[in-house]
């Protein structure tokens, strides 16, 4: 775990949040994974600095993929569903070898 | 080509910027440009807010979803709500548009990028600034030197699409 992240940094994170909460209610809905994925960057990039190999691996695919799913797969929901399943396939396979 | 022709035509939204401040003297041209804007029956409605200060500029970027890179400069245009609460007049938003579409072509041709953020949490921005009651915050715009590091594709299909007009 960082112990650089202060509490601040989490507030913003939060702040971007709340306010994508508010906006998606005006905006088309496309945009909801892509402010839901951007909040996980954010919090991604408070955890660039780990010590943890596999929590590295998550944070930079995260951290790698937030351009494309803002722009290349904004409003292309088959490919977007694909990379989501391939993402947290990815995940998990880093947290089981986490676990053991 | 005429130069203003050509930064209508080619000027499209950027939203990746360089660590290059933006002047004092560029700032107030582009303002002059904002407020060269026409207006009807000479109200002075609009509110111009201009933001530099880079600790203030981060801290409205995590209000606004839709801004992907903490800019240099934040502009935002806002409207004095008595002004119009008093009128059902549609005109203040026209000018409003017409002097958003100045400070980013007057932007342009300055080889300064823009975009404006529609995503924007205008209610917490308002009181982050701490603005008074009567002042409606209405559209923000990202605003720095580009980074060249993402090449844009513009597709003018669309514009041709929608080019249609009577020839009287």
């Amino acid at each position: 775990m960082n112990n650089s992240i202060e509490e601040k940094d989490l507030i913003n994170v939060i702040i971007h949040l709340i306010s994508s909460s508010r906006l998606i209610i005006d905006e088309p809905k496309e945009y909801s994974p892509m402010r839901l994925f951007s909040a996980a960057k954010y919090l991604c990039r408070l955890l660039e600095n780990t010590d943890d190999q596999n929590t590295k691996l998550i944070v930079n695919k995260i951290i790698e993929l937030d351009p494309i799913i803002s722009r290349d797969l904004f409003n292309k929901p088959k490919e977007l569903k694909l990379c989501l399943d391939d993402l947290s396939i990815f995940i998990t396979k880093n947290l089981r070898e986490f676990d053991e | 080509m005429n130069e203003t022709i050509k930064h209508i035509l080619t000027r499209q939204s950027c939203r990746e910027f360089i660590k290059k401040r933006i002047s004092n003297k560029t700032i107030e041209t582009l303002f002059d440009c904002a407020k060269k804007a026409p207006r009807s029956q000479g109200n002075e409605f609009i509110e111009f807010y201009f933001i530099r200060n880079k600790k203030i500029v981060e801290q409205i970027s995590w209000f606004c979803p839709g801004m992907e890179e903490v800019p240099e400069l934040i502009v935002i245009l806002g409207i004095k709500q008595k002004r119009i609460d008093v009128s059902e007049s549609y005109y203040h938003y026209l000018e409003l548009g017409a002097s958003l579409q100045n400070i980013l072509l007057s932007a342009s041709s300055l080889g300064i990028g823009s975009v404006p953020v529609g995503s924007s949490n205008f209610v917490g921005i308002h009181s982050l600034l701490g603005l008074s009651k009567g002042i409606s915050l209405k559209i923000l715009i990202s605003l720095g030197y580009p980074s060249n590091n993402r090449k844009i594709k513009v597709n003018l299909s669309q514009y041709n699409k929608t080019r249609s007009y009577n020839f009287l």
